[in-house]
């Protein structure tokens, strides 16, 4: 097989196995399927170490010693040190590597003498005539395969992991938007394109959402559009049932949270204080609590509500707040302030 | 170059305490040198001996065998007539268990059962065998006698004979080309000289595998690829859906490849 094969198939196997995109543990990977070939001087690393290939070519047949389960375990004895220097990633792609270098040869005609010393040649299949010839039309098709598994492995680990995508690709429902946001949500703007119906008005619902919460099968989320907050997934309290919901991620942001403590004052001088983008989660209460009237709102998620004699908030703006309580004066509360910018 | 001289003094030593042999050894692997061989050591010994091979008539062996060994043809009366085969078996039979008499039977598997037989009432008479076969069937006289097996030669003793073939043919391959054409020879010494005289002839690129020396790694492989089903059972146990279908792909994948991998491992005898 030709040495671009043996690296290709050592970088697609290292990447899949260990899940790593890091392209200098991969470097490691292609560096490690060169060495089987130190046993013959017209190969790339044998014109690079020419003495050792030389006296290893007048005493062993091609594809013996370093192509043997016996040279990986003496690689990985002798480069254990890099477990100590480096990650282990940089170990364990060296020899998986190597390993891959001389098992790809078991797939040629000659096969390698891989319980070496035992001159026994490991190939397979056993049929001779389906096995590959170096240069054949297979063995650019296996080429072609391995880099572009390699490619999309590396892709995909990019982007969160094989099994993540796969999660975003084909289940596209609330668990897998609130694990995405669970995991993203810190950093990064997550945004939903959500399919549904309202289950209160029964109107069909399209269109794309910003996420501000998560739960185990439900989020709360912010119609981009018109700036109505939604509860959506499955939960017996949700606005929005989902027929499928898209997740994708949007640019970095920054969330900074801030939790105040509030006694004798009123809404409006401390509401004219805050951000105008900032969301206000938790409770207070206010003199004159009968006089309190907050409509109840079932179509869309409730930032603002009565219950246990307190106002309790959720996720409101400072504008919804000013609106419906601007003239009451707070007693006590304590509200935690969420800037996400 | 001395090739086999262990396994020839072992033979030798058993033969000369008496003891029947059978030898086994694949195609190329030096049978028919060895068993010249030990008849020349065992000549030496004054040992009368007797090399016997079977090309599709019993009676030629026999008769064969008569020669070698001094045992008339004809009959012992007034008017001469050549023996039968009925008759050679049992002149023979009468000669054969003396105790410095060697019967050396190669290719031992080819030999037909009326043959193997006889062979057998040599053998009980006390008859000294010495049988060379390639797998023979696993029943009557190769079942009877002790069996020596030919280790395939050592890596440097098949570069040293590939060498001295090249050499002898006036040709000169460098390290390089050796190296490439033992991978094909398998540590048997007649396809060692068959792959350089293939070389000669510039058939290098024919890739013969003919040499016995394969360990068929497909069940391996595909147990190895199996085992990726156990991703499978972790996402089921994990509650994660996504490791439950991809490992469950990996694994019907598997057994998509084994399928394949059994019908192309379906070899054909012919060459």
């Amino acid at each position: 097989m030709m040495s671009v094969t043996h690296a290709a198939i050592a970088i697609c196997s290292t990447t899949l196995a260990i899940g790593t995109a890091n392209p200098f543990v991969l470097g490691m990977a292609a560096i490690g399927s060169q060495l089987p070939d130190l046993d013959t001087t017209e190969s790339f690393t044998g014109r690079i170490f020419y003495p050792i290939a030389k006296w290893l070519e007048e005493r062993y047949p091609h594809r013996t010693i370093t192509h043997s389960f016996l040279a990986t375990a003496t690689l990985a004895a002798m480069s254990a040190p890099i477990l100590f220097w480096l990650h282990w990633h940089y170990w364990i792609a060296l020899v998986l590597g190597h390993f891959c270098g001389w098992f790809s040869d078991c797939f040629t005609k000659a096969g390698v003498a891989a319980f070496f010393p035992s001159p026994s040649r490991l190939v397979i299949p056993g049929n001779p005539k389906a096995r590959l010839e170096s240069k054949s039309p297979a063995e650019y098709w296996i080429l072609a395969i391995a880099v572009f598994l390699s490619v999309a492995s590396v892709n995909l680990i990019s982007a969160g992991g094989i099994s993540e995508q796969f999660a975003r690709s084909f289940f596209q429902d609330a668990a897998t938007a609130a694990q995405t946001f669970n995991k993203y949500g810190s950093q990064q703007w997550v945004y939903v394109e959500v399919e549904g119906i309202n289950v209160r008005t029964s109107q069909q619902v399209k269109g794309s959402f910003v996420v501000l919460e998560a739960t185990d099968r439900s989020v709360i989320a912010e119609e981009r559009s018109s700036g109505t907050l939604y509860k959506i997934g499955t939960a017996p309290d949700i606005q929005i049932q989902p027929r499928s919901m898209k997740v994708h991620l949007g640019d970095r942001l920054n969330v900074s949270a801030q939790e105040v403590a509030l006694q004798e004052i009123a809404i409006n001088d401390w509401v004219s204080r805050l951000p105008q983008n900032a969301y206000l989660s938790g409770s207070l209460l206010l003199d004159d609590m009968e006089d309190v009237r907050i409509p109840l709102e079932i179509e869309r998620y409730a930032t603002l509500r009565l219950f246990g004699g307190q106002v309790e908030l959720s996720n409101a703006r400072p504008a919804q707040v000013s609106a419906l309580l601007g003239d009451f004066w707070i007693l006590v509360g304590k509200v935690v302030v969420k800037v996400r910018q | 170059m001395q090739l086999r001289e262990a396994e020839i003094q072992q033979v030798v030593s058993a033969l000369l305490s008496q003891q029947s042999v059978l030898v086994l050894g694949e195609p190329g692997s030096g049978k028919s040198t060895l068993a010249q061989k030990v008849a020349r050591t065992i000549g030496d010994q004054s040992y009368q001996t007797a090399i016997a091979n079977y090309s599709g008539s019993a009676k030629e062996t026999l008769v064969a065998i008569a020669e070698q060994l001094n045992v008339p043809l004809e009959t012992q009366d007034e008017k001469p007539r050549p023996l039968t085969a009925e008759q050679l078996r049992k002149e023979l039979l009468k000669n054969l268990p003396h105790p410095k008499t060697l019967l050396i039977i190669d290719d031992a598997h080819r030999f037909p059962a009326s043959l193997r037989y006889w062979l057998e009432e040599v053998l009980r008479e006390g008859g000294l065998l010495l049988l060379l076969a390639y797998q023979p069937p696993a029943k009557d006289i190769f079942l009877k006698m002790p069996r020596i097996e030919m280790q395939p030669l050592k890596n440097d003793e098949i570069r040293s004979l590939m060498y001295q073939e090249a050499l002898a043919h006036g040709m000169t391959l460098n390290p390089h080309q050796f190296a490439e054409l033992q991978q094909r020879a398998g540590n048997n010494p007649g396809l060692a000289k068959r792959v350089v005289h293939e070389a000669l002839l510039g058939i290098g690129e024919a890739q013969s595998t003919d040499h016995h020396q394969y360990i068929d790694g497909t069940p391996f492989l595909l147990a190895s690829l199996t085992a990726i089903g156990i991703v499978r059972f972790v996402g089921l146990g994990l509650g994660d859906k996504s490791l439950y279908i991809i490992g469950g792909i990996a694994t019907l994948a598997a057994i998509a490849l084994k399928t394949v991998m059994y019908t192309i491992n379906r070899r054909s005898s012919r060459l």
